[in-house]
């Protein structure tokens, strides 16, 4: 098993994505930690994120390239996605909820065995959204899995 | 029986702030869905125990009613 990290920033506003892990045809990836910030100048501002799941891929953004934790494993199976894009298609029901001012770091890191895990095929996958926000700061999110 | 602390949560969460401690919180996760919530004793949110997986659920509807372990929705089994 084979782990990766990949980072990723975007403006916080409405329904929209920061980060997202897209499986791919045979391979799951399992979530196992996440990091989000905001690298703009210090304001008390409220941004709501959510881990969700998709059904349908992201277009455009930007293709992030993953950094194995060993630099002698090979690329990712899965593929992450940020920026701005063509939202993917969303399930109601998330995963994780954080509700975060700009001033604070969070983490979250996955226990063994309960990562948050992505279902097998290339449209589906995990995203990190802001939900809402109280402006547009840059969201920074680290998300780290293995597969 | 006392566990070891991982076993018995699903993660852990750290807010990191600048005027204040650092806050550090553990999270269930559920066994039908893999939602993750932090635990708030004496929130009075009802949540449930799936008997079957021996793990928590988080107390949405569709999770509560039947059995479907989330490694069947991942594999592709069973529909979320």
């Amino acid at each position: 098993m084979a782990s990766y990290r990949g980072v990723h920033r975007t403006p916080a506003g409405a329904t929209l994505t920061v980060l997202a892990l897209e499986s791919s045809a045979g391979v799951v990836g399992k979530i196992d930690q996440l990091i989000l910030g905001s690298r703009s100048t210090p304001a008390d501002i409220a941004t709501q994120l959510v881990a969700l799941r998709h059904t349908v891929a992201g277009t455009g953004g930007t293709a992030v390239v993953e950094k194995p934790d060993d630099p002698q494993t090979g690329a990712a199976a899965c593929n992450l996605r940020g920026g701005t894009m063509t939202e993917p298609t969303y399930e109601a029901d998330f995963l994780l909820e954080i509700d975060l001012n700009q001033r604070a770091t969070f983490t979250w890191n996955a226990n063994p065995g309960k990562e948050l895990r992505t279902t097998v095929g290339t449209a589906n996958g995990i995203g990190v959204r802001s939900v809402q926000s109280g402006g547009t700061p840059d969201i920074g999110c680290t998300v780290g899995w293995s597969e | 029986m006392l566990l070891p602390k991982w076993k018995g949560s699903g993660g852990v969460i750290e807010i990191v702030q600048p005027d204040g401690p650092t806050i550090t919180r553990d999270t269930m996760q559920c066994r039908h869905c893999m939602k993750h919530w932090v635990v708030v004793p004496g929130s009075g949110r009802q949540r449930g125990w799936c008997l079957k997986c021996n793990g928590p659920l988080c107390g949405a509807a569709k999770c509560m009613h039947e059995c479907v372990p989330f490694e069947k929705k991942v594999e592709g089994e069973a529909p979320w």
